[in-house]
């Protein structure tokens, strides 16, 4: 049974209906109306007490303090609109900005990858740390290695790229992914139209079955339902439409263009345009995959360890004991998000410390008026209120000002989401969509609660010393503060000018090594240098390749060169492979080669790898580039004479090492 | 005429007003100002309740369960609230009842030896 609460009205009703019995019984006895009603009284005793007692006894009187305290709270906030300003605004700073940090975070670390069990899901890396490489990429026979040890569900290697997409009503450039055909099965993804590819397909080389992302499906196709079936072409190959993902599907991957791919084709690897599937032709760059349910990734990284030691003893002559050869497995959420983690937890801190910062300006504001407000503690305390109630009324104060200030915060993080988003790099890895959720408001509660506690206890620690007979004594209602207000006042003026110095300092140390990255000399001239990355199409028979050869290609290239030096404002042209744009690429895109120096006996050791590139004669002065010793190319260098430039200190390093 | 009984009549011991009020609920239904007055009378005139002691220990006793409380009208037509012994309240009494007999007869057996002594 639930006990209904007995009002107080009742409870005096029932004492006026007391005292007219007890008057009445004493009429009886003979006395006069009113005496009777006046010896009623005088032997009830203290009707004021009686009603208090009965007040105290009830069990929700600490829920009529708080709400006394904040009818109070509000209307001295109400009182001084100037100072409720500042100190909402300074907290809604503090607050929004932590929140804004949290909801990136909660977002790009706490949330699991949106795939089905997503902890499931690794990266797979080649590493050679024998001559210093890693994540080298695998090679096919290893991949159908990984296939069939029984440690995965399904193994997949990807490789991004760019693609001529005709066929279609608008020829386009577009993000092209190819993948193994259990690619979707890895993720555990299905298409909203149509079906994926059949992970169980061993096609050596392309399945010429492609699935479209839900953009381009409604840009190229005008969202047509009818697309299943439907052929376009890819760099001139005729593949047909078999699927359209969902819209919000997002490829794991570091940057903004690897995660919007918007065409996948499916294919073995092992047939043209691949190259032929070599043990040692590690040219799968990335390889993602599924870990058997119920298996972790420590376990199945021992079950790995104990298959490379195998297949190392069956072919020593592709696994050289000396390249240390092995393969990692990463949690597909690290590679995904990789060193962004650091930065944003201290972005955090950062915006932590500004909150703080907040928190005590707005603790000495409290401080300031409190020392206004003292006599009126003090004529309070001296009508018997109880310093708990003080207190308690003071830390009131201070959670409504924290509240208030959060509400605001949070109000204009909503309105502002939008733009704030825009803002964002592009190579923050977003996969789950940033959105105000629940863990997100939980965080900011948590911080109100806390930021208020923290400037409510300042003032209402003072309450807790006031000298009362000097306070009272004083006239006038202003008072100077006393020599305890003073020294805690100073202390947080210190506090906060220590939280700025730090804040200052990190915000310096940052701008001291952005200006030196400025000044770093990359030895190139980067001003005025456009590069323009392309892909010649690769088609599917290496017949029909009008670029096979290398005269061919030689052909188009010498056209570019000379067609683009006629463009307008076009000073001068080069052309360079991916490997050839300074910062331009990442480790994959380099393709090391051994370096054997003529006369030098390697004695049967591996020699040393190179980072190399190809490039026309005009690179070199197209960047500045200067040249330590001898002479750059020139065009009469040509297939009949090889010729090489290096790295001199790179290269030379290199000798005096052996 | 209350305030010279009052210098005459006996303070109650603290506890024992509970205990008295149970105890004259035990002859049925009956408002505040009637609890007071069967006190005084039953007790000769001997005990004193302050009548703004009673109802604070009236509302305690409701909310332990003891006794529950109905509003209705008095033998003289007036409205009060009637307080009424429940189950739990006579279980009460009877053992609140033993306890007062035991500290009664303990005290009085050492008075009385006391008494024999001098």
């Amino acid at each position: 049974m639930f006990p209904h609460k007995r009002k107080s009205e009742d409870f005096t009703r029932e004492i006026e209906s007391h005292l007219q019995l007890e008057t009445e019984r004493l009429q009886e006895q003979g006395l006069s109306e009113r005496d009777a009603r006046f010896a009623a009284r005088r032997s009830f005793g203290n009707v004021m007490q009686a009603e208090e007692r009965f007040y105290e006894s009830s069990r929700w009187l600490w829920w009529d303090h708080l709400w006394q305290d904040v009818r109070y709270g509000l209307r001295m906030l109400r009182e001084s609109p100037g100072f409720t300003a500042i100190a909402v605004l300074t907290i809604a700073l503090g607050i929004g900005a932590t929140t804004a940090i949290f909801s990136i975070i909660d977002a790009a670390l706490l949330h699991p990858l949106p795939y089905p069990h997503g902890e499931q899901l690794v990266g797979v890396e080649d590493d050679l740390p024998g001559v210093g490489a890693q994540d080298v990429g695998i090679s096919v026979p290893e991949w159908q290695d990984l296939q069939r040890s029984g440690i995965f569900e399904y193994v997949s290697p990807i490789g991004g790229g760019d693609v001529n997409l005709t066929g279609v009503s608008q020829p386009a450039r577009i993000r092209f992914l190819s993948v193994a055909p259990n690619y979707f099965a890895v993720l555990g993804v299905k298409p909203q139209l149509g079906r994926g590819f059949n992970p169980e397909d061993h096609t050596p080389g392309f399945t010429l079955e492609v699935l479209i992302s839900d953009g381009l499906w409604k840009r190229a196709f005008g969202a047509d339902p009818g697309i299943l079936g439907k052929s376009l072409r890819l760099d001139n190959d005729l593949y047909r439409v078999i699927g359209v993902m969902p819209a919000g599907y997002h490829d794991p991957g570091r940057t903004a263009q690897d995660r919007n791919i918007e065409i996948w084709a499916a294919s073995g690897f092992a047939g043209a345009p691949a190259p032929p599937p070599l043990r040692s032709s590690h040219f799968l760059p990335e390889t993602i995959a599924r870990i058997k349910a119920g298996l972790s990734i420590t376990a199945a990284q021992s079950r790995l360890d104990a298959l490379v030691a195998a297949l190392q003893k069956q072919f020593p002559a592709e696994y050289p004991l000396q390249s240390g050869w092995r393969i990692r497995l990463v949690p597909l959420k690290e590679t995904v998000v990789g060193n962004v983690r650091q930065s944003l937890l201290m972005l955090l801190g950062a915006v932590g410390l500004v909150l703080l910062i907040g928190c005590v300006s707005v603790a000495n504001l409290l401080l300031a008026r409190a020392s206004a407000r003292e006599r009126e503690m003090a004529i309070r305390q001296a009508l018997g209120a109880a310093r708990k109630r003080l207190i308690s009324q003071l830390l009131t104060e201070g959670l409504l000002l924290s509240l208030l200030g959060a509400s605001v915060g949070l109000a204009i993080l909503c309105c502002a989401k939008a733009f704030l988003l825009q803002i964002l790099p592009e190579s923050l890895p977003l996969l789950n969509e940033v959105s105000i959720n629940w863990a997100v408001l939980l965080f900011a509660l948590a911080a109100t609660l806390v930021t208020g506690t923290i400037f409510g206890l300042a003032p209402a620690l003072q309450t807790g010393r006031l000298n009362l007979i000097p306070i009272l004594k004083r006239q006038g209602r202003g008072s100077t503060g006393s020599g305890e207000q003073t020294r805690m006042r100073r202390a947080l003026v210190v506090t906060e000018f220590a939280l700025s110095l730090v804040l200052m300092i990190a915000a310096g140390l940052l701008l001291r090594s952005f200006a030196d990255l400025l000044n770093v000399r990359p030895g190139f001239k980067p001003q005025n240098v456009m590069a323009v990355r392309t892909w010649l199409p690769v088609p599917n028979d290496p017949t029909t390749d009008i670029y096979g050869t290398a005269a061919q290609e030689a052909l188009l290239l010498h056209e570019i060169l000379r067609r683009g030096a006629t463009l307008p404002g076009v000073k001068e042209i080069a052309i360079g492979d991916v490997a050839a744009i300074p910062l331009g690429h990442s480790r994959k895109d380099l393709n090391p080669g051994p370096l054997i120096l003529e006369g030098h006996e390697t004695e049967g050791e591996q020699p040393p790898l190179v980072d190399r590139s190809v490039v026309t004669p005009e690179y070199f002065h197209l960047l500045g580039m200067t040249l330590l010793r001898g002479r750059a190319f020139s065009e009469s260098d040509d297939d009949n004479q090889p010729r090489c430039r290096g790295n001199q200190r790179g290269l030379r390093a290199e000798a005096l090492a052996e | 005429m209350s305030t010279q009984d009052a210098r005459e009549r006996l303070e109650l011991l603290q506890g024992t007003l509970d205990l008295l009020i149970l105890r004259t609920l035990i002859f049925g239904a009956q408002h505040g100002q009637g609890i007071a007055r069967a006190i005084r009378e039953t007790s000769e005139e001997e005990l004193l309740v302050e009548h703004g002691a009673l109802y604070p220990a009236l509302q305690r006793l409701e909310e332990r369960g003891w006794i529950s409380a109905k509003w209705g009208v008095s033998s003289n037509n007036r409205k009060a609230r009637f307080y009424t012994l429940t189950a739990a309240g006579r279980k009460q009494l009877v053992k609140e009842t033993n306890k007062w007999e035991r500290l009664t007869g303990a005290i009085a057996r050492i008075l009385g030896a006391e008494g024999e002594k001098s």
